[in-house]
C-alpha cells in the first residue's frame, strides 16, 4: 500500500537530535525500515509489471504476425522433355544431379533415377510450377543420338513432361538469412524427439524457464571448472535467436526468462516448437545463412528432411549446439562424435533401438558437395533478374514475401560457359604469363528466337558477388560495329555482297584540323574486293570508307533500331566500333540479328509466384519486327562468310557447319570478343583486363575457343540455307551478270534482282577484249 | 503488398476478371487447341485453351510461350499468341504477334491469311485504319492454300 506522508502532522523530534535552527522544526517523522521495503517492493513491481507488458507486447506482435521474412526462390528454367528433343545424355544425366536427383535402381524414392545406357527412368519429385503443380511420377526418357526418342509413364507414351527447376538462389534482405519454413507434423517424429532429448529434455514440463536446468547446468560447469553446458530451454534460445542479440549480459538474461515465460504463456509447446525448427541457425553457405531443419537438410543431405536417415537427423540436431563448430565439412570428427553423442540420446530415450543406434554410428560421415549446383548461387544472373524484377515489383517485396521466381537460366548452358571461360583463360595465362589472373571475362547466351538469356558470365569466377561486368563493363565493341555499317549499305539499293568496295589507305577529316586514319590490323592495303570479303576479313580501311558513303547518321540510326539504348554520336570511328557497350548490350543488338529483325529486349523472368504457388505475372517474348526478315538473313549471310573464310575461320575446323559470327578487337586488343550464333542460341564473349591495359589477345584467338567450347557442349544446330533468297552471278567489277557468265554466286534480296540482267558475253568477246587490252598494253 | 503494375519487360498482366471479351468475328479458329500439331505443343495448347476457358488468360499465355520454346519457328503459335492477346485487349502485342508469325508463314498458306487478318484486326483496333484496310484488301484478291 502507498501511502501518502505528506498530509500527516510530523511526529516529535527523537531525544538528542541535533538542534540546528532556533526556529521550530516541521521534522519528518522516522520512517520503519519496512515502510521503505514496502515502498521499494511497489515500485519494483509498477517497473515489473511495465517491463512485462512491454515485452509481451513484443512477444506477442511478432509471433502472432509473419515471423520470418522470406527471401524470393528463384529458380533455372525448368527442363521440358518431349520426343525429338536435342538431349544427351550427359546434359540428362548433370541435370538429374543439379536437381539433386540420386542413384537408386530400386526408384524407391521421389527423386531419384537409374540409367541404362542411353535410357533413364526417373522417380520425378512433385513440384508446384507457376501454372500447375505436378505430382510426383516415374518416368521412362529414351534418348537416341542425342535426342529424346520417346517418353513412357505407366506403360503409356507421354508428350511431354518437366523436370521440377534447379535452385539457384535468392534475393535476400541484408542478413541473408534463408530458411524453407515446415509444419511440425512434416518434421519426423525422432528428430522432434532427438531435439528435445538433446538440448532441453524438460522441455514439455517446464514453463519456459527450466530451473532443474539452471541447477543441473551449474552443477556440471562447477564440476568442470568451467562452462561446458548451458541451462537455456529451447524456449529461452528461441527467445534468444528471435527476439534478442547475443551480447552477454544480465539485462539480455533477464529479457530472455521473461520472454520465455511470456511466450509459453500465450502459445502452445507445439506452435514454440515449430517455430524453434524453422529459426534455429544451422549453417553457412557463403553469404547465405542456413535457418531452420528443412533448409538445412537441403543443403546438407541434398534432400527433404522426411528422407532423412537416423544418422543424419543426429547430425542436424548436433549442430544446434555450434554449426561452425561442428561443421562436418570443415570439422568431420567432431561432428561425428557429435552425432553419435546424440544417436546414443536417442537410443537410450527410446526413440531409436539399439541395433538402430549402432547402424546408425556404424555409417560414416556422408554429406551433399556444398559446392555442387544445387547449393551454389549464380550471382551474375540472380543480378541481372533482381534489376529486371524490379521494374515491376519493390525489392522489399522480393526480399521479405516469400516469393517464387521462375527464370530463363539453362544450367546446362550456364555450365558450358563456365567450364570454358575456366580452360581457356588458363590456357590464355598461361602463354602469357605477364597477364596471369589480370584477364578477366564475361558471356552472354540467348536464345535467338526468344531472347531469353540462358546463361551470363560476369567474370571470371561465376560465384563472387561484385562487379558483374556482363551488366556493367562497357568496353570498345572494336570490329563487332561492322555489321551495322554493312547493314545501313544493303539497306541502300546501291550495294549488295558482291559490290566492290576500297580498302586502301584513308584519311578522314575530323574538324579542326583533326584527321583520322584507321589502318588494318595487319597493316597493309589490301585493294579493292567485294564486301562481303571486306566484311569476312574485317578490314578497318574498307569498311571506314564504306561508312562514310553510307552515312554516319544512318549507322548511328540502325545501332539504335537494334535496340542501343545509348545515343552513339555519328562520328566517323563509329563504323569501326568506337562505341562502349556491354557485353549484355552487344547481345541485344545482335539479338535483332540472329531472330531475322524482331528487336526485343532480352529477359531473365518467365513467371512470378507467390508463396503459396498463386501466378503473380507471367512474362513471354515481346519485341517488334524492326528489320524485315529478309534484310536480316542477307546480312546473316555475309556473317556466315566469316566463319567461313573470315576472321573466325578456326571455327569451321571444329564445327563444319553453317555459323554467323564476327569477331571484335579493339585499339591496342585491349578488348577482345566473338559474336556468333546459330539456329537455336546467340552467344557473346568478352576477355580483357579491368584496368583497360592492352593485351596481346584478338577476339578470334580470345573469345572465339571460349565461345567454341560452350556451343559444342550445349550442341550446335547449323543455320538454316538462305533458302528464301534468290542467288545472282557478281562479275569482278560488283556488276550483276547472267548464267554462264564468269563472276561468284551471291544472295540477293528477291526486290532487288533486275527484271532483265544483260545477257552475258560470250567466251570469245571475252577473250577479244582481253586481247585488245594486252595488244595496247604492249604496243 | 506486391507491384503489379507491368512496365519495362512487358509481362501479361493478370486479367482473369476480363470485364468483356472483344469480339474477334473474322478469325477462323474458336479454340486454342484447334488442329494438328506435335504432340507436345498440342498437350500445351490444350492446356492453354483450358486455362481460356477457365478466364485464367495469364497461365493460357504462358502455355502458350512454353509451346513457342518448343518450336520457336511455328507460325501457328504465334497466332494463337496473338489471337490470345486480341481476347484481352492486348492489341499492340497480337500486332507484334502477328507480324511475327508472318515471318514463318509460307506464303499463300492459310496460317498466312490468318495471320493477315489477325493483323488487320489489331491494326484497326489502334484506329491504323488505313494500314488494315490495305490488307484486307490484298486479303480480297489472295485466295488461301487448302489445310493449315
Amino acid at each position: 500500500m502507498i501511502v501518502d506522508m505528506s498530509q500527516k502532522k510530523s511526529p516529535k523530534a527523537p531525544k538528542g537530535s541535533p538542534k540546528k535552527s532556533a526556529k521550530p522544526l516541521n521534522k519528518k517523522p522516522f520512517k520503519p525500515w519496512w515502510f521503505w521495503f514496502f515502498q521499494l517492493l511497489a515500485v519494483l513491481l509498477v517497473c515489473l509489471t511495465v517491463w512485462a507488458v512491454w515485452l509481451d507486447a513484443q512477444v506477442r506482435e511478432r509471433f502472432d504476425g509473419r515471423k520470418w521474412t522470406l527471401p524470393a526462390k528463384v529458380y533455372a528454367r525448368p527442363l521440358m522433355l518431349y520426343p525429338g528433343q536435342l538431349l544427351s545424355p550427359a546434359q540428362l544425366l548433370a541435370e538429374l544431379k543439379w536437381a539433386d536427383y540420386h542413384f537408386d535402381p530400386a526408384l524407391a524414392y521421389p527423386g531419384s533415377y537409374r540409367q541404362q545406357g542411353q535410357n533413364f527412368v526417373i522417380h520425378r519429385r512433385a513440384f508446384q510450377f507457376w501454372d500447375a503443380v505436378e505430382p510426383s511420377k516415374v518416368l521412362e526418357i529414351i534418348i537416341d543420338h542425342d535426342r529424346v526418342q520417346q517418353i513412357n509413364h505407366n506403360g503409356r507414351a507421354v508428350a511431354l513432361v518437366r523436370l521440377e527447376p534447379q535452385y539457384i538462389g535468392g534475393i535476400f534482405p541484408a542478413h541473408n538469412e534463408d530458411r524453407e519454413l515446415l509444419r511440425l507434423q512434416d518434421v519426423p517424429k525422432e528428430l522432434v524427439a532427438a531435439l528435445v532429448q538433446t538440448e532441453d529434455r524438460d522441455f514439455f514440463n517446464h514453463v519456459g524457464v527450466s530451473f532443474k536446468g539452471i541447477a543441473r547446468a551449474m552443477l556440471a560447469n562447477v564440476r568442470a571448472g568451467g562452462v561446458v553446458q548451458g541451462g537455456s530451454t529451447l524456449t529461452q534460445q528461441l527467445v534468444k535467436n528471435f527476439f534478442l542479440t547475443s551480447e552477454r549480459s544480465l539485462v539480455r538474461k533477464a529479457n530472455e526468462a521473461m520472454m520465455a515465460l511470456l511466450l509459453e504463456l500465450h502459445y502452445s509447446k507445439e506452435e514454440i516448437l515449430q517455430a524453434y525448427l524453422n529459426e534455429v541457425y544451422l549453417g553457412q553457405a557463403g553469404r547465405r545463412a542456413i535457418h531452420g531443419f528443412g533448409l538445412a537438410s537441403r543443403f546438407y543431405f541434398a534432400k527433404p528432411l522426411n528422407e532423412l536417415q537416423h544418422e543424419e537427423i543426429a547430425l542436424l540436431v548436433g549442430l544446434v549446439k555450434g554449426a561452425s563448430y561442428y561443421n562436418p565439412r570443415r570439422h568431420p570428427q567432431r561432428a561425428k562424435q557429435r552425432r553419435d553423442l546424440v544417436l546414443d540420446l536417442m537410443a537410450t530415450n527410446g526413440t531409436i533401438t539399439l541395433a538402430q543406434r549402432i547402424q546408425a554410428q556404424g555409417r560414416p560421415l556422408l554429406v551433399a558437395d556444398a559446392q555442387r549446383a544445387g547449393q551454389r548461387e549464380y550471382p551474375a544472373f540472380i543480378e541481372l533478374a533482381r534489376q529486371q524484377l524490379q521494374q515491376d515489383y519493390r525489392l522489399e517485396d522480393l526480399q521479405t514475401e516469400g516469393l517464387r521466381i521462375f527464370t530463363t537460366l539453362d544450367p546446362w548452358a550456364q555450365h558450358a560457359v563456365e567450364q570454358a571461360a575456366n580452360k581457356h583463360l588458363a590456357l590464355l595465362e598461361q602463354r602469357f604469363p605477364e597477364h596471369r589472373q589480370k584477364l578477366e571475362i564475361a558471356a552472354v547466351i540467348t536464345s535467338v528466337d526468344g531472347g531469353e538469356i540462358n546463361a551470363l558470365l560476369g567474370g571470371r569466377d561465376a560465384e563472387f558477388f561484385g562487379f558483374n561486368r556482363a551488366i556493367n563493363a562497357k568496353r570498345s565493341i572494336g570490329s563487332l560495329a561492322k555489321p551495322i555499317v554493312y547493314l545501313t549499305a544493303l539497306e541502300n539499293p546501291q550495294w549488295h555482297w558482291g559490290t566492290l568496295v576500297d580498302d586502301s589507305p584513308v584519311q578522314i577529316s575530323l574538324g579542326g584540323g583533326k584527321l583520322w586514319e584507321p589502318q588494318n590490323f595487319d597493316k597493309q592495303s589490301h585493294g579493292t574486293m567485294s564486301m562481303v570479303d571486306a566484311l569476312a576479313h574485317s578490314y578497318n580501311q574498307a569498311t571506314a570508307r564504306l561508312g562514310m558513303q553510307v552515312g554516319l547518321a544512318n549507322i548511328a540510326n540502325n545501332f539504335k533500331r537494334l535496340g542501343v539504348s545509348d545515343n552513339l554520336p555519328p562520328y566517323p570511328s563509329i563504323t569501326l566500333g568506337s562505341a562502349l557497350l556491354s557485353p549484355l548490350e552487344v547481345a541485344g543488338m545482335y539479338q535483332g540479328i540472329a531472330s531475322q529483325g524482331f528487336v526485343m529486349p532480352l529477359r531473365t523472368i518467365q513467371a512470378v509466384t507467390d508463396g503459396s504457388g498463386n501466378m503473380l505475372s507471367a512474362y513471354a517474348t515481346r519485341g517488334k519486327q524492326e528489320f524485315s526478315p529478309e534484310m536480316m538473313q542477307w546480312l546473316t549471310w555475309g556473317l556466315t562468310q566469316v566463319t567461313e573464310r573470315g576472321t573466325a575461320r578456326a571455327l569451321s575446323r571444329q564445327l563444319p557447319l553453317p555459323l554467323a559470327a564476327k569477331t571484335g578487337t579493339s585499339n591496342d586488343q585491349r578488348d577482345s570478343w566473338f559474336v556468333g550464333f546459330d539456329n537455336r542460341h546467340l552467344g557473346v564473349v568478352w576477355v580483357g583486363r579491368d584496368d583497360n591495359q592492352p593485351t596481346p589477345l584478338v577476339g578470334g584467338s580470345a573469345a572465339l575457343p571460349i565461345w567454341q567450347d560452350s556451343f559444342k557442349t550445349i550442341g550446335v544446330e547449323p543455320l538454316p540455307a538462305q533458302g528464301s533468297l534468290p542467288w545472282v552471278r557478281v562479275d569482278e567489277t560488283g556488276m550483276l551478270v547472267g548464267d554462264g557468265c564468269d563472276g561468284r554466286l551471291y544472295p540477293m534480296l528477291a526486290s532487288r534482282v533486275p527484271q532483265n540482267i544483260p545477257p552475258c558475253e560470250t567466251q570469245f568477246q571475252q577473250e577479244q577484249k582481253k586481247r585488245k587490252s594486252w595488244f595496247d598494253w604492249l604496243f | 503488398m506486391v507491384v503489379l503494375a507491368f512496365s519495362g519487360c512487358v509481362p501479361m498482366p493478370i486479367q482473369d476478371s476480363m470485364p468483356e471479351e472483344i469480339p474477334v468475328e473474322i478469325l477462323p479458329i474458336e479454340q486454342l487447341d484447334e488442329g494438328e500439331h506435335h504432340p507436345a505443343v498440342a498437350a500445351l495448347l490444350q492446356k492453354a485453351e483450358q486455362a481460356r476457358q477457365a478466364k485464367q488468360y495469364s497461365a493460357a499465355a504462358s502455355y502458350i510461350d512454353q509451346a513457342r520454346e518448343i518450336f520457336p519457328r511455328n507460325p501457328e503459335i504465334y497466332y494463337r499468341q496473338g489471337w490470345l492477346a486480341l481476347q484481352q485487349g492486348l492489341v499492340a502485342d497480337a500486332e507484334s504477334f502477328a507480324r511475327r508469325g508472318l515471318v514463318f508463314a509460307a506464303a499463300g498458306s492459310a496460317v498466312e491469311h490468318r495471320l493477315k487478318l489477325l493483323l488487320a484486326d489489331s491494326l484497326e483496333q489502334q484506329n491504323r485504319l488505313m494500314e488494315a484496310m490495305i490488307i484486307r484488301a490484298r486479303l480480297g484478291e489472295q485466295k488461301p492454300a487448302a489445310g493449315r
